[in-house]
Formats: C-alpha cells, sequence, structure tokens
C-alpha cells in the first residue's frame, strides 16, 4: 500500500477522540490544513512529522490550548472544540508539554497534588491541608509507577531531566486519563531511561487512549499500534508501523534516505 | 574557565568583594569608630545600639506587611499593583473613623480609652474595605489584560491618581493618627535606654501575618497553586485548575495585607496625603532588594531596609546625618550590584 490519502471515516461512538477538518491559521502561516484523525479507544497512536509539521499543534487543538480556525474536536462524542483548556482533563484528558514543565519549586508530592486536585476541583477547599489520605495514596502510587518513590519530597526544579520527564507522567497518569497525550516523552531520555519509558507506556491500562509525538522511531513504533504521519500541516500517511517503515514517501520527506534495502 | 571549586567561583566577582568589604566597614564604623555620631559607637553605648538595632526590626515589620501583600499580587499574576499605596492609606483613613466612632471622639483619642477591640475592629474593617476595593480593581480593570504588565501598571497608577483625589477630598489634608491600644502604650527599659512597647506589639503583629501567610501559601490547597502559579500559568491551567479564581483571591488577600499594613502604618506614623506614595515606593524599595514575588526576599529585604533605615540617621556624622536618606538607595545599588534579581528573586 503506498501513501494513503488522509480519509474520513464516519464517527462512530467508539471514538475516543475525533478531529474533523481541522486547520490552524496562525497569520499567514497554516499549521494544519484539514486535519481528520479518528482514534478509537484503547488505541496506541503515534504521530510523526518533521519539525514544524503541526505535530505539537494538533496536540493543542486537542488539549484545547489553541482554538481551530475552522473544523471541530470531539472528546468522546462531546464537541469541545471551543472548550477551555482548563475544563478538559474532567474529560479524561491529560497530556504532557515538549519542554518538561512540572513546577520547580514544588516538590515532587505537590506537583501530583496539583493534577489530582485539577482533576477534581479539589484546590477549592481554601483552608483545609493540601492532601487527604486518598490524596495521598494516590500520589504515591503514580510516582512509583515512574520510579520516583524515594523522591516524593524532593524539589521538582532540582531532579535531573529524566526524572523530570518521570514526574510529568507521573502527574499525567495520577488522574486516570481516558485520554493521555504525550509531547516527546522521550526527548533527552538517555538510553535506559527510553527502556523504562517504554516499559511504563506497554504498562498502561489497555483501555486508556493514547497519543504520541515521538521523534524517536524505536519508541514510537514499539509503542504504537498506528502511526499518522504529518508533513506541512497535512496528513501524508496513516498505517501500522511496519507500514508507515517501509513507505518510501515516508522516508523521503521524513527520514530524509531512501527506504533501507 | 578553571574547573576549579565552584562553589567559590561566585566570590570572584568584583560586586560580592565589594558587598564583603562594605558591610565589614559599617560593621567596624558602628561598632568601634562612630565617635561624633548622635549615637557613638557601640562599644561606648550599647544601650543606644540596641535601640537602633530594635527601632530596624521592628521597622522592618511594617514594612514586610506592607511589602508582603505587593510581592504575592506580583508573584502570581506579573502586576505591578501601583494602588499599593492608595489602598494602604485608605485602609488607614477608614480605621481611624471607624475607631473615633468606637470610641467617641473625633480628636485627641486618649489611649487609656481605646481598647484592644477599639483598634483591632477598625483595623479589620480599614483591611476589609482594602481587599473588597482591590478585588473590584482586578476584577473589573485588570482581569481583562492579563499578561498586559504596561496596561495593568498604567491602570493601577491612574487609580492612584484618583482614589489619592477622592481622599483628600473625604478625609482632608491633615495628619491624622490611629490611636494604640492602651494596653499596649507602655515603656520598658532596656539597658538603661526606655523602649515603646507598641513598637514590639507592631512586630509582633507583623510576625504573626508572615507566619499565618506561611502556613496559608505551604499548607493548603490554594497556597500550593498559588506557587504553582508563580512557576507556569499556563500549566496550571492545563491541569484543569481554575486559576482565575486563584488570581481573585490573591488580589483580595494582597490587598488585605496592604490594609493591614496602612492601619499599623497610621497607628505608628499617622496617614496623610502623600502617606499612599511613600509606602507604595517602601514596598518597591523592599521587594526589589528581597526580589519580586518572594515572601522570604520580603522579609529579608525588610530587615536590611529596616536596618539601614534606623542606623543610617543614628551612625552618620552628625553633620551628615542629613544625608540619611541617601544610605537607602546606597544599599539598593549594592544589593543589585550583587544580585541583579533580589536577593531571592529568580529571573522573570
Amino acid at each position: 500500500m503506498a501513501s494513503t490519502p488522509a480519509s474520513t471515516p464516519a464517527s462512530t461512538p467508539a471514538s475516543t477522540v475525533e478531529v474533523r477538518a481541522v486547520t490552524v491559521a496562525f497569520g499567514g502561516l497554516r499549521a494544519l490544513r484539514g486535519v481528520d484523525l479518528d482514534i478509537a479507544r484503547g488505541e496506541r497512536l503515534a504521530i510523526i512529522g518533521p519539525n514544524g509539521a503541526g505535530k505539537t499543534t494538533l496536540f493543542n487543538v486537542i488539549a484545547g490550548d489553541i482554538a481551530p480556525t475552522t473544523g471541530a474536536v470531539l472528546i468522546r462524542g462531546q464537541d469541545c472544540t471551543h472548550l477551555p483548556s482548563r475544563h478538559r482533563p474532567r474529560l479524561g484528558l491529560a497530556r504532557t508539554y515538549q519542554k518538561a514543565r512540572a513546577f520547580a519549586g514544588l516538590t515532587v508530592r505537590e506537583n501530583i497534588y496539583l493534577a489530582l486536585a485539577g482533576h477534581r476541583g479539589r484546590h477549592r477547599a481554601l483552608w483545609r491541608s493540601s492532601a487527604d489520605r486518598r490524596m495521598r495514596d494516590e500520589a504515591a502510587e503514580a510516582a512509583a509507577r515512574v520510579w520516583l518513590s524515594g523522591q516524593l519530597d524532593a524539589v521538582a526544579g532540582e531532579l535531573a531531566h529524566g526524572q523530570r520527564r518521570q514526574l510529568e507522567l507521573a502527574m499525567a497518569i495520577a488522574t486516570r486519563p481516558d485520554v493521555l497525550l504525550l509531547d516527546e516523552p522521550a526527548s533527552g531520555l538517555s538510553r535506559g531511561e527510553r527502556e523504562r519509558l517504554v516499559e511504563l507506556l506497554e504498562s498502561l491500562d489497555e483501555q486508556l487512549t493514547l497519543l504520541l509525538i515521538e521523534h524517536d522511531m524505536d519508541v514510537a513504533f514499539r509503542i504504537a499500534g498506528r502511526v499518522v504521519v504529518l508533513a506541512d500541516g497535512e496528513q501524508v500517511m496513516a498505517g501500522s508501523p511496519e507500514q508507515v517503515r517501509a513507505d518510501p514517501h515516508v522516508h523521503r520527506i521524513y527520514l530524509g534516505t531512501e527506504a533501507p534495502a | 574557565m578553571t574547573p576549579a571549586p565552584s562553589r567559590l567561583a561566585p566570590l570572584r566577582r568584583p560586586p560580592v568583594w565589594v558587598a564583603t568589604v562594605v558591610a565589614v566597614a559599617v560593621a567596624a564604623w558602628v561598632l568601634f569608630l562612630a565617635d561624633g555620631t548622635p549615637a557613638g559607637a557601640a562599644v561606648d553605648d550599647p544601650g543606644r545600639f540596641l535601640v537602633t538595632v530594635l527601632d530596624g526590626i521592628t521597622f522592618a515589620g511594617l514594612l514586610f506587611v506592607a511589602a508582603s501583600g505587593f510581592t504575592l499580587i506580583f508573584g502570581l499574576m506579573r502586576t505591578v499593583n501601583m494602588a499599593h499605596g492608595s489602598l494602604f492609606l485608605l485602609a488607614a483613613y477608614v480605621a481611624i473613623r471607624v475607631q473615633e466612632a468606637m470610641v467617641g471622639r473625633s480628636r485627641n483619642l486618649d489611649p487609656a480609652d481605646v481598647g484592644v477591640l477599639d483598634w483591632l475592629v477598625p483595623l479589620l474593617a480599614g483591611a476589609g474595605v482594602a481587599a473588597v476595593l482591590g478585588l473590584l480593581i482586578q476584577q473589573v480593570f485588570l482581569q481583562w489584560n492579563e499578561g498586559q504588565e504596561m496596561r495593568q501598571t498604567l491602570l493601577t497608577l491612574a487609580i492612584t491618581v484618583v482614589l489619592a483625589d477622592q481622599m483628600l477630598r473625604e478625609f482632608g489634608g491633615l495628619a491624622q493618627r490611629m490611636v494604640w491600644p492602651g494596653g499596649v502604650t507602655h515603656f520598658f527599659s532596656v539597658l538603661g535606654e526606655r523602649y515603646a512597647v507598641t513598637r514590639i506589639f507592631m512586630l509582633a503583629i507583623a510576625v504573626l501575618v508572615g507566619v499565618l501567610l506561611w502556613l496559608w501559601l505551604n499548607r493548603t490547597s490554594v497556597g500550593m497553586v498559588i506557587r504553582a502559579g508563580v512557576d507556569d500559568r499556563q500549566m496550571v491551567r492545563g491541569l484543569g485548575i481554575n486559576i482565575r479564581r486563584v488570581f481573585a483571591l490573591t488580589f483580595l488577600v494582597g490587598s488585605f495585607l496592604a490594609g493591614v499594613g496602612g492601619v499599623l502604618g497610621a497607628s505608628f506614623a499617622g496617614a496623610a496625603p502623600g502617606t499612599d506614595g511613600n509606602w507604595l515606593l517602601n514596598a518597591l524599595v523592599v521587594v526589589i532588594i528581597g526580589g519580586l514575588g518572594s515572601l522570604k526576599g520580603a522579609a529579608a529585604g525588610s530587615l536590611l531596609y529596616g536596618t539601614v533605615v534606623a542606623f543610617s540617621p543614628a551612625y552618620l556624622p552628625a553633620q551628615y546625618s542629613y544625608y540619611a536618606i541617601i544610605m537607602t538607595f546606597g544599599l539598593l545599588a549594592l544589593v543589585l550590584a550583587v544580585r541583579p534579581n533580589g536577593l531571592f528573586g529568580r529571573p522573570a
């Protein structure tokens, strides 16, 4: 199968995230030109493409940080094209950012508390102490899943880069999201840390829908069941990791080389 | 660059040496050499020295209360609230009026007639008015201009001008004074010097404010959100937290603190037109020394500034004490030379 043109499947209730004909223009620059995506519940989808292809913009649209110029975004069948980002965690959406953005002045524990609090609207409790027993347990559990149990009281700003990324993952999975958006989770990680990341992502709940932007093809192809290739704001092809890996067109535009023999 | 001991490396910077030399020289001057100054060398007159130290610390308490709200608001919202001084003065005037109404006399109140409640209730009333007005300013004018620092600064500056005129109309141009409760209007003696209990009382309130503020920021959920917001507001939003509500609350608390400062200031030194500008300037100097947005910085900045304000008139040679005010700016220049973001500041 050669590069498949983007198709628009009919929306089914099984889709967790639907992106319909989304266009984003920043002034004259069109970062996305009519992207359609239909992501099923429990799917592992990797989005790859060269720099400037619009991968992060697509994430921002799904997460609500950017409103699309035209088009629509549906999460679990609900149109939330113009729903502000702060309401989306309650729809079961969690994301990480391309650059580690855990709160540097807070401890690991507090960072995870915040993710939990935002998920549940807990921060309104003005005078109560910052966490109850349940929150404490959930934070400890999330930290344990990313191997940060020993660093719960460490200040995030003093963690190593890899550990900060792990912390961001812990913040994202602590809320038990239905949809998890990870923006280059492997960037800046050592070889060993990447292995652990893959191990962690493979251990996630099967019902969880995972969207991944990744430059590390090895990580992306191992995790993803489907790979979408973006270039210049358009979907160039979509298919299984094997199909994408073998596609000469993808090699030309993205990997910059011919297909391996 | 040599890979030599990196912890020593910053010390090689000339400003640090200059600051160290200045500190040592000042200490030597105050302790041994300061003959012919109003206070005299500390070894000759330890009583006077202790009184000057107490003056510095107690004044620092007032500075801290006035600056903490300012730095809280700036830290979270990056808003330089130029109306902070106006809220300070407004709270002072309101508290004076309420106190007069409670005691039942409008001039020359005798401290003996002023009970603790006659001071505390006006304090809460004045600070409450400042808090509500601050919240209104934030809701009506500032929240639409989030992230536009210049607009916010100009807006609050305009509000300052309007408020100053309205307060002149309403409260007149004469200096007025809040009266300390009779219970603390005493003196005690240290090393042969008399010292006012009211100043210690003022310091105690400042410490209480500082402790409560610290507990609020470090032990409650909202405090955690505020500290996170200081790091990265957009990320807080992305986590699903309604940070606008937290902004409003922070403005309310920051303005309340301005009001508490105003009432303390009015009890300590009176309230008059111009007090607003002076205290905006005081708060600014403190947070620039301490680092904008840092509570620890506000405390350290207050102590340094308060100490310099107390020591310069006492320990400059008698014929130069007129120039004491300049020492403040010397301190500012020195701190900024060593730490351009203030003692505990982080680059914006």
